[in-house]
C-alpha cells in the first residue's frame, strides 16, 4: 500500500510494492522530487517500482538489512545516496 | 482436465495448425507481411495461453519463437529455409507437449532442456542487435575465468568482489554459480518480477542491480518497460539455481566457479584514484545536503568555514587527477559562490557530475542496445506498445463471433437423439393402421397423419441441420498436407509442386478424419514412389518439379478425393510379374488381366513393387491398408495409372455415415439388411439356371461365373421347403472384392436408417456391422456380407 504524506513530505510503502504502485511512485516524485520514500515497512520491491527508485534517486528510508527490500536497494545501490534522516516515529505519520 | 485447459489444447491445436500453414505459405511467398502477422499472431496468443499454465517448456520455445517472428515482422530479419525449420520444428514440439497436456494435463520437467535448445537454435537466427536477451555474455563453458567473461564481477571492482568472496566463505562453500539475468522489456506484462525471481535464488550470497541501457530523464521514464539488469552470486547447487530460473532460461547465463575466482583482481593506479575521486564527490554532496537541507537559506554561504576544507579538497583532488575540464568547472562555481553567494551551483555541479558519471557508467555494457534503438526506433520501443497491435486483431474475431465451441460427444448425443426421434416418428403410420381398424375412427387417423407429416417435416429439417453441423470442410485435413509433402521432398531430395483444389468440400467430421490417415499414406506414395528425381524428369522432358494434385469434390452423396502426380506411373508389367512372384496370381491369370485391372493388383494384401524400402513408405502394407480403412468407411478406392504419365487414385466415400441407405430382405420371418453400397444388383434366377461347381452352387450373370449360397444356410435356419422349384431372389453383392450371389426369401425395402453398431457382449459377432430399429418397434440386423462367408 501507497500513502502520499503532504505534510511530512513523503511517501510511504508499507507490505509489497506491486507493479502497479510503480506508476504512483513515478508521478509522485516527479511531482515532488525533493520527497522522501519511506520503506521501513516495505516488505518487496517489485522491479518496476524498484528501477523507478533507482532512476529517480530519492532520499530513502530503508529497513535493516535482513529485510529482502534492503538486500535489493543494496544491489541497486539505493542505499548510497539516501541520508540519515532522523527516524519519525510511526506513530507521529497520521 | 479443467475446461480450461481444455479449451487451451483444443486452441493451441488450433493456433499450431494456423501457424504451420502459414509457415509455408511464408517460404513460398517470403516477406508476405499479412501472413507473417498471421503467423505472429498465433504464436503469440499461444505464448499467451500458455501463460496461464505452468508449462514452461512451451512458454520457452514459443517466446523465443515470437521474438524472432517479431524481427521478421519488423523487416530486421528475412526469413530462409532453416529458420522455417526451426519454427517448424517448433511447431512439433509443442505440438507433441500439447498432446502430452492432453493426455495427462500436466507437462513433464524434463523437457526443459529440449524447450532451452530449441529456443536458442530460434535465438541464434536472430540478429543480435534486435534480441532482447542476447546482451548477455555467452554461455560458459566453466574454464573461462571470470575475467576473460564480460561478467558483472569483472566490472564491478574490488568492493563487491570482496564482499562476496567474504560471503562465500562464511558459507563454507567451495563452488559458486555466478550470473547474470537480463529480463526482456516486456517482462512485467507477463508477470514477470525479476526482483522476486533474485531474491528466491538459493543461497544468494551478493547481488547487483543496473540498469541495462540509460533509464533516460525522470519526465518521459517509463516505468513498465524494464530496462534493469541482474547480477548474481550464489554459493547453491547450480541445478537449485537453474530450477529458479526455468521459466527465464534464455535470458539467464551463469556458470560454476571455484570460490577462489571471487578473488579482487588489483585495479590499476589510475582506476584507484578515479574511484577515490568518486567517493569523495559522493562524500562532498552528502556533507552538502546536510549542511544545506533542502529549502533552507544558510545566513552566509561565504562565511561558511566548512566551505573552505571542500572546495580544497576536490581541488587537490582534481589536480592529482589531472582533469583540467573539471578544475576549470570546479573553479568557476566556487567563485560564483565566493562573489554571488550563489552557493547552490556547488551542489549542482557536484550532482551533475555523478549524475554523468552513473549514465556513463550504465550506458558503457549497453552500447548494443543503444546503438540498436538509434537505428531502428521501433525495435527499442516498449514491447508493450508493440504487442498491442498484435493482439488486438487476435482477440477481435472473438468479440464479434458468435461461434460455439461445443464436444462432438454433445453433438453426437444429439445425433442419437434425432435418430430415436425418427423412430419414434416412424411409429405413428403403424399407429394409424392400427387405429384405421377402429370403426369410426377416420376422424382420428387422419389426425395421426396430418401430425405425422408436421412431425415428419420437422424431423427431416432437425436431421438436415444436425448434418450441417457435423459437416467439416476436407481442408480440415487437406491442411496438413503441404507440411508433409515439403519435408518429404526435402528428405528425398525432390521438387514436388503440391496442388490443391476443391477444399471447401464437406464431409461428416468422422468420414473426415477416417480418411487422413489412408490420404497420408496416398500422398507418400506419389512423392516416395510416383514422383522421380529432378534428372530423370529432365531427362524425360518433364519440369524439374513434379506436379501433385489433391481434388476434392461432391459426386451426389459421395465425396471423393483424388491424389494425382505426372511421376513414373505403376508399370502393369512389373506389377503382374510381382504378383506372381508373391503368388497372388498364377502367370495365366496375371497375363490375361487387363492393364488397368493389373494396376488394382497394388492394393492386394502383401504386394508393395517398390525396388528399395525406404523409411517413407513401401513395407508392402501400404496399399492394402489404404484399401481396407477405405472400404471400412463404406468408400471404394480406384488406381489409373499410365507408364511415364503419371498415376491417379480415387477415394469415393460417404459423405455421412450417420444415415445409412440398407437395402431389407427376408429369410424365413426375420428381416436382415445389406447395406446399399455392398449391392450389385438383384436378380430372380430361375431355379434351373443354378449349377454346381463341386460343393459350390454357382450361376452365370454375363458371362461370369457368379457363386451362390443360400442364405439360410449362412444364418442356420431350416432350408425352405419351397426352395427348387420357381425362381430364386438373388442378391449379387460385393464381398472381398469380388461379387457374391446370397440366395434369400424375399426382397424388401430399400431404407434410410441410423445404423449403430453393436456393442457389449454383441460386439463380438462380426457377421454383423449393427442393427436399425425400424418405425414399427422392430430391430432390422444389417449383415456383413464379407464375414458371413
Amino acid at each position: 500500500m501507497i500513502e502520499t504524506l503532504n505534510d511530512l513530505q513523503l511517501l510511504r510503502i508499507d507490505g509489497a510494492a506491486t507493479v502497479e504502485d510503480a506508476e504512483l511512485v513515478l508521478s509522485t516524485l516527479v511531482a515532488h522530487p525533493d520527497w522522501r520514500v519511506d520503506l521501513r515497512e516495505c516488505s518487496h520491491l517489485h522491479a518496476a517500482v524498484l528501477q523507478t527508485l533507482m532512476c529517480l534517486r530519492p532520499c530513502l528510508w530503508l529497513p535493516s538489512p535482513p529485510s529482502p527490500v534492503a538486500v535489493l536497494a543494496k544491489a541497486a545501490g539505493l542505499a548510497a545516496l539516501a541520508d540519515a534522516p532522523t527516524p519519525i516515529a510511526l506513530d507521529d505519520v497520521p | 482436465m479443467s475446461p480450461l485447459l481444455n479449451q487451451f489444447v483444443t486452441e493451441a491445436r488450433e493456433l499450431l495448425e494456423s501457424a504451420v500453414e502459414g509457415l509455408l505459405a511464408l517460404e513460398r511467398t517470403p516477406g508476405d507481411s499479412e501472413v507473417i502477422a498471421r503467423v505472429f499472431r498465433s504464436v503469440h496468443t499461444l505464448k499467451g495461453n500458455a501463460g496461464f499454465f505452468d508449462f514452461a517448456a512451451i512458454g520457452v520455445v514459443v517466446h523465443a519463437g515470437e521474438d524472432l517472428l517479431d524481427a521478421v515482422r519488423d523487416g530486421a530479419l528475412a526469413l530462409n529455409g532453416h529458420a522455417v525449420d526451426e519454427l517448424l520444428r517448433l511447431c512439433d514440439l509443442v505440438g507433441d507437449w500439447v498432446d502430452e497436456v492432453a493426455q495427462h494435463g500436466t507437462l513433464a520437467t524434463h523437457h526443459q532442456a529440449a524447450a532451452t535448445a530449441c529456443a536458442l537454435a530460434l535465438r541464434q537466427h536472430l540478429p543480435s542487435a534486435t534480441a532482447p536477451g542476447t546482451p548477455l555474455p555467452e554461455a560458459d563453458d566453466g574454464e573461462a575465468t571470470l575475467g576473460d567473461r564480460a561478467g558483472w564481477l569483472a566490472n564491478a571492482g574490488a568492493e563487491a568482489r570482496a564482499q562476496a568472496l567474504a560471503a562465500a566463505s562464511a558459507a563454507g562453500a567451495s563452488e559458486v554459480v555466478v550470473g547474470t539475468y537480463q529480463p526482456l522489456a516486456g517482462c512485467f506484462f507477463s508477470g514477470d518480477d525479476p526482483c522476486l525471481t533474485l531474491l528466491a535464488l538459493p543461497g544468494l550470497l551478493a547481488s547487483e542491480i543496473e540498469f541495462a541501457q540509460a533509464p533516460g530523464p525522470a519526465a518521459t521514464f517509463d516505468p513498465y518497460d524494464c530496462k534493469l539488469r541482474l547480477h548474481f552470486v550464489c554459493a547453491a547447487p547450480v541445478e537449485a539455481v537453474a530450477q529458479v530460473l526455468r521459466f527465464v532460461p534464455d535470458q539467464v547465463r551463469y556458470a560454476v566457479h571455484p570460490v577462489e575466482a571471487l578473488a579482487p583482481v588489483p585495479d590499476t593506479a589510475a582506476q584507484v584514484r578515479e574511484a577515490a575521486f568518486w567517493r569523495l564527490v559522493e562524500a562532498q554532496a552528502a556533507c552538502l545536503a546536510v549542511m544545506w537541507p533542502a529549502g533552507s537559506e544558510p545566513a552566509s554561504a561565504m562565511a561558511d568555514p566548512r566551505l573552505t576544507p571542500l572546495r580544497q579538497v576536490l581541488t587537490r583532488a582534481l589536480a592529482v587527477l589531472d582533469d583540467a575540464e573539471r578544475a576549470a568547472q570546479w573553479a568557476a562555481v566556487c567563485d560564483e559562490a565566493d562573489t554571488q553567494g550563489n552557493f547552490r551551483a556547488i551542489e549542482q555541479l557536484l550532482q551533475r557530475w555523478l549524475l554523468e558519471r552513473q549514465r556513463a557508467v550504465s550506458v558503457e555494457p549497453a552500447a548494443a542496445v543503444a546503438v540498436a534503438a538509434a537505428v531502428d526506433p521501433q525495435t527499442a520501443a516498449p514491447s508493450s506498445l508493440r504487442d498491442q497491435p498484435a493482439a488486438e486483431p487476435a482477440l477481435k474475431p472473438q468479440a464479434t463471433s458468435t461461434l460455439v465451441r461445443v464436444e462432438q460427444e454433445k453433438i453426437d448425443h444429439l445425433m442419437d437423439l434425432i435418430g430415436e426421434l425418427v423412430v419414434a416418428k416412424n411409429g405413428l403410420p403403424y399407429l394409424a393402421q392400427r387405429a384405421a381398424r377402429i370403426p369410426g375412427s377416420t376422424e382420428l387417423v387422419r389426425e395421426i397423419k396430418d401430425s405425422h407429416a408436421v412431425l415428419h417435416r420437422i424431423v427431416q429439417e432437425l436431421q438436415g441441420t444436425i448434418m450441417q453441423v457435423r459437416m467439416m470442410p476436407v481442408s480440415q485435413v487437406l491442411q496438413r498436407f503441404p507440411r508433409v509433402v515439403r519435408d518429404l521432398a526435402r528428405r528425398l531430395g525432390k521438387e514436388v509442386e503440391l496442388h490443391m483444389s476443391g477444399d471447401q468440400t464437406e464431409a461428416d467430421k468422422n468420414v473426415i478424419e477416417a480418411m487422413a490417415d489412408p490420404l497420408v499414406h496416398l500422398l507418400r506414395n506419389a512423392v516416395d514412389h510416383g514422383v522421380e528425381p529432378p534428372e530423370k524428369r529432365r531427362l524425360a522432358g518433364k519440369p524439374a518439379a513434379g506436379q501433385v494434385h489433391i481434388r476434392a469434390w461432391q459426386d451426389s452423396d459421395q465425396v471423393c478425393i483424388e491424389i494425382a502426380d505426372d511421376g513414373a506411373g505403376v508399370d502393369p508389367v512389373r506389377v503382374r510379374a510381382k504378383a506372381v512372384e508373391r503368388g497372388l496370381l498364377g502367370p495365366d491369370e496375371a497375363a490375361a488381366l487387363p492393364d488397368a485391372e493389373a494396376v488394382q493388383l497394388i492394393f492386394a494384401a502383401g504386394f508393395s513393387t517398390a525396388e528399395q524400402v525406404s523409411d517413407v513408405s513401401g513395407r508392402g502394407v501400404g496399399m492394402d491398408v489404404v484399401r481396407s480403412s477405405v472400404e471400412r468407411l463404406g468408400g471404394r478406392v480406384h488406381l489409373s495409372s499410365e507408364v511415364g504419365q503419371g498415376s491417379r487414385v480415387r477415394l469415393s466415400l460417404p459423405m455421412s455415415m450417420a444415415v445409412s441407405h440398407v437395402m431389407a430382405f427376408r429369410v424365413g420371418s426375420q428381416r436382415f439388411g445389406v447395406a446399399m453400397d455392398r449391392v450389385v444388383e438383384t436378380l430372380r434366377v430361375p431355379a434351373d439356371r443354378v449349377f454346381t461347381i463341386k460343393q459350390q452352387e454357382a450361376i452365370v450373370l454375363r458371362d461370369r461365373v457368379v457363386p451362390l449360397h443360400r442364405m439360410r444356410r449362412l444364418l442356420g435356419l431350416p432350408s425352405d421347403p419351397s426352395s427348387g422349384q420357381g425362381d430364386l431372389a438373388v442378391l449379387v453383392v460385393r464381398a472381398l472384392g469380388e461379387p457374391v450371389g446370397l440366395v434369400i426369401d424375399a426382397f424388401d425395402v430399400g431404407m434410410e436408417t441410423i445404423v449403430k453398431p453393436l456393442e457389449g457382449v454383441l460386439s463380438g459377432l462380426r457377421a454383423l456391422t449393427g442393427t436399425a430399429l425400424l418405425g414399427d418397434g422392430s430391430v432390422l440386423l444389417v449383415v456383413d456380407p464379407g464375414a458371413l462367408l
